[in-house]
């Protein structure tokens, strides 16, 4: 995700928009704050506006969507209570279980899983990990299931760790930034959510066009929306939940659905996210 | 097309002055063009220099962080940008290099590769600046990062400046384009206002051709009123001239007359002798056959005094008459024709006590007018006659040979003056009639000159001038166009 003037105008506004709904209704209550992560498409100026309006109006309360460069920022925020749901990754699921609790799952393509992709430049010949070796390699986010943990552990799984194994890495804190560092020729190859690949064929088929999936992992727990343990009972997140949930019924959560090219949402199980866990495992075994 | 054409001295004004025009802008433009372009090439190079440093500081401030951290992909993302929103001048090509020239990230990767080696960029520099490369329309500059007085990378950046070259070229096309423009207009002009200002010396040129065939013929006056000042003084003195020329023209044939007849005059004190003498005898012989006419014998002898002075008197009168009615009597040269002019002679001759050899060999009438080759001798013989001492002696000679007659006039005189030899042989050089003994030279050159004839002026064996006159035995209309 670039951190493009976009993201700034979109705060801009939005806090603008606070303020002014604030003074109106004279402190009313404190607006529900909703993180975001790079996770999803999060680029998209109409669609975090329609996000909003359509969280605004289901949850019959004033939505704020609060959007952070890393995965890191929004989970310690999440996990120490200044926000009172986030959608975040897996992997930080895993890692801050105790502190988290589930509040919905995302579903696509009809169910609630994703994959995560090795991506070469187009043309290149290369189908496993091992082709990749010597390369310059972009990564997502260090605490990215997809775009990060899933290479590990397949290097883990070698008895490799990253730095050994390719040339260079680094993090470009976006999967739509991992398939532009790749289509530009910037990192020969790059961990990416298999989804963000996926809806990006059909949103910016120029920049995917110029990548290809050089091997797919076994599917894993979409990203989820997740609360703080102490968070998990109160009435906001139970207007949240059923706000996602509804979501499919409801024309402006259609809109949103669509831009994100998902189904809808469900209630999901963390024994979802149970491939990631042994994957977390797998690293830190490696030490 | 004569060689002479080819001499630019010769090429006419209105060609001439407009192709100097256009020449002298060509000139002009070339200069300008060059110092436009220098000046435009300098400008350019100024601001695009400017606008370099002023976006490469910009460029290395947001650099300099994540180049401190290695974040390949924030220098990736922040050159990407900047490649692309630098506006003015075309798609720039950025390479950012660590302290090692180890490329950190570049705005095209696959020609830049990360972990490259760049050093060669470096040297390229050899301490400049910026480097323009016009054949490949890229201008090269670089920018050290420098965080707490150390180096810790450069950018390299190649902009396009294909923008710049082509504005050149417009402007050149531009310069070229009016400058020719302005060329062909200025000549055109200059063509058109030269053809003008000459208009009148055609008009005169015209005149003066005319007047070589004939009459001169004045400019009309309304040609002279729609004239040019100068051209409208010029035009008067051209018609006061033709006025002048053609009064001198009728001068000329008038005096042809007179000179005739005063040709005529210069002898008629020898002819009354040469009538007066014989006439004596005639009265004797009236007297003699009155006293004593009864006398055959003495009748006789009386008559035929009378009858031969009689035929002398009618002879003189007859060459007298045939010298005076010229005009009206014209008709093709014969031996006698000369032969008279011996008889008109004949009493001055006598009076003088001068020899006058008479070589006649014309022997058929020839193709030439008498009246006119009568004229030519008489003047000459009388010049002659009056250059000569008393006692000298003269030579006429007369022949046809082939197609020419000659005539030749020798004398023991002390020669002609220069003067009066310009008169003669200086054929169509304008001069002086001056005294009147000239004006019978400057008639005979008139005479000889429309018989397409010419003088020669010689020294005689017999030691004074030989004045030799050839005339041509054809047709005199035929000479006329000829000449």
């Amino acid at each position: 995700m670039p951190r493009s003037p976009t993201r700034r105008a979109f705060l801009a506004t939005t806090t603008a928009a606070l303020t002014v709904s604030r003074a109106s209704t004279l402190r009313a209550a404190q607006p529900f704050r909703f993180g975001l992560t790079p996770v999803f498409l999060s680029s998209d100026l109409e669609l975090l506006e329609a996000l909003q309006k359509y969280l605004s109006a289901a949850m019959g309360t004033e939505v704020q969507l609060v959007l952070k460069r890393t995965y890191q920022e929004i989970t310690s925020q999440l996990v120490s209570g200044l926000l009172d749901a986030a959608w975040i990754c897996g992997f930080p699921f895993i890692a801050y279980r105790r502190e988290l609790e589930l509040v919905a799952v995302p579903i696509w393509r009809g169910r609630m899983t994703y994959q995560s992709y090795l991506i070469v430049s187009a043309g290149r010949e290369a189908s496993a990990i091992d082709d990749l070796r010597g390369d310059i390699h972009a990564f997502s986010d260090p605490d990215s299931n997809s775009g990060y943990l899933v290479t590990r552990a397949l290097l883990a799984d070698r008895g490799i760790k990253a730095p050994d194994f390719f040339k260079r890495t680094f993090f470009t804190y976006g999967h739509r930034n991992v398939v532009r560092a790749v289509a530009a020729g910037l990192a020969q190859s790059g961990s990416v959510d298999g989804y963000v690949w996926e809806v990006m064929t059909e949103t910016e088929a120029e920049l995917t066009r110029q990548t290809v999936p050089a091997w797919r992992s076994d599917w894993m727990g979409f990203p989820p929306i997740a609360t703080a343990g102490n968070n998990a009972a109160t009435e906001g997140i139970a207007k949240l939940r059923k706000a996602l949930f509804e979501m499919p019924r409801d024309p402006v959560g259609r809109d949103v659905l669509n831009l994100l090219r998902l189904d809808g949402f469900a209630k999901g199980e963390s024994s979802l996210f149970d491939s990631i866990a042994r994957r977390v495992d797998l690293v830190r075994a490696l030490g | 097309m004569t060689l002479s054409s080819f001499d630019p001295r010769q090429w006419p004004l209105a060609f001439k002055a407009p192709l100097l025009v256009a020449a002298f802008m060509l000139v002009v433009s070339g200069v300008m063009t060059n110092a436009v372009l220098s000046r435009l090439r300098e400008t350019q190079e100024r601001h695009l220099a400017a606008m370099s440093t002023i976006y490469l500081n910009g460029l290395a401030a947001a650099l300099i962080p994540h180049v401190l951290r290695e974040d390949i992909w924030e220098i990736f993302d922040t050159i990407d940008r900047g490649a692309s929103l630098e506006g003015g001048f075309g798609r720039a090509t950025i390479v950012v290099v660590d302290a090692k020239g180890l490329t950190l990230a570049a705005s095209d990767p696959k020609r830049a590769p990360v972990l490259s080696q760049q050093a060669y960029r470096e040297q390229a520099f050899q301490g400049e600046s910026m480097l323009v490369d016009a054949d490949k329309a890229r201008a090269f500059a670089r920018r050290a990062l420098v965080y707490q007085d150390r180096r810790i990378g450069t950018i390299y950046v190649d902009y396009d400046v294909t923008h710049l070259l082509r504005e050149r070229a417009d402007v050149l096309r531009t310069l070229i384009g009016t400058n020719t423009a302005i060329a062909v207009l200025l000549a055109a002009f200059g063509y058109w206002i030269i053809r003008r200002m000459l208009r009148p010396l055609r008009t005169l040129s015209r005149h003066l051709d005319l007047g070589v065939a004939g009459a001169v013929q004045p400019i009309p006056a309304a040609e002279v009123q729609g004239a040019t000042y100068e051209f409208r003084r010029l035009f008067r003195r051209f018609n006061i001239m033709a006025d002048a020329v053609n009064d001198r023209e009728a001068i000329a044939k008038e005096l042809a007359n007179e000179e005739r007849l005063a040709s005529l005059g210069r002898l008629a004190s020898g002819m009354a002798h040469e009538i007066n003498n014989p006439l004596g005898g005639l009265f004797n012989a009236i007297d003699t056959i009155k006293r004593h006419g009864e006398k055959p014998t003495v009748r006789n002898a009386s008559l035929d005094l009378i009858e031969r002075g009689l035929r002398g008197i009618r002879d003189v009168v007859r060459a007298t008459l045939a010298t005076y009615r010229a005009d009206r009597d014209p008709r093709n040269l014969s031996a006698a024709d000369l032969d008279d002019l011996k008889l008109l002679l004949g009493p001055e001759i006598a009076r003088r006590a001068m020899t006058l050899d008479w070589s006649n060999a014309i022997e058929r009438e020839l193709p030439v007018p008498a009246s006119a080759v009568r004229q030519i001798a008489l003047n000459l013989l009388l010049n002659a006659l009056q250059a000569s001492p008393t006692g000298a002696r003269l030579h006429f000679g007369a022949s046809a040979s082939g197609d020419q007659l000659e005539l030749s006039v020798h004398d023991q005189g002390p020669g002609l003056s220069p003067e009066a030899r310009a008169v003669l042989d200086g054929v169509g050089k304008p001069v002086s009639s001056g005294d009147g003994s000239g004006l019978g030279l400057w008639m005979t050159r008139r005479l000889v000159h429309d018989l397409g004839g010419r003088i020669a002026v010689e020294t005689s064996p017999i030691g004074g001038a030989l004045v030799r006159v050839t005339i041509p035995l054809v047709a005199i209309e035929e000479m006329r166009d000829v000449a």
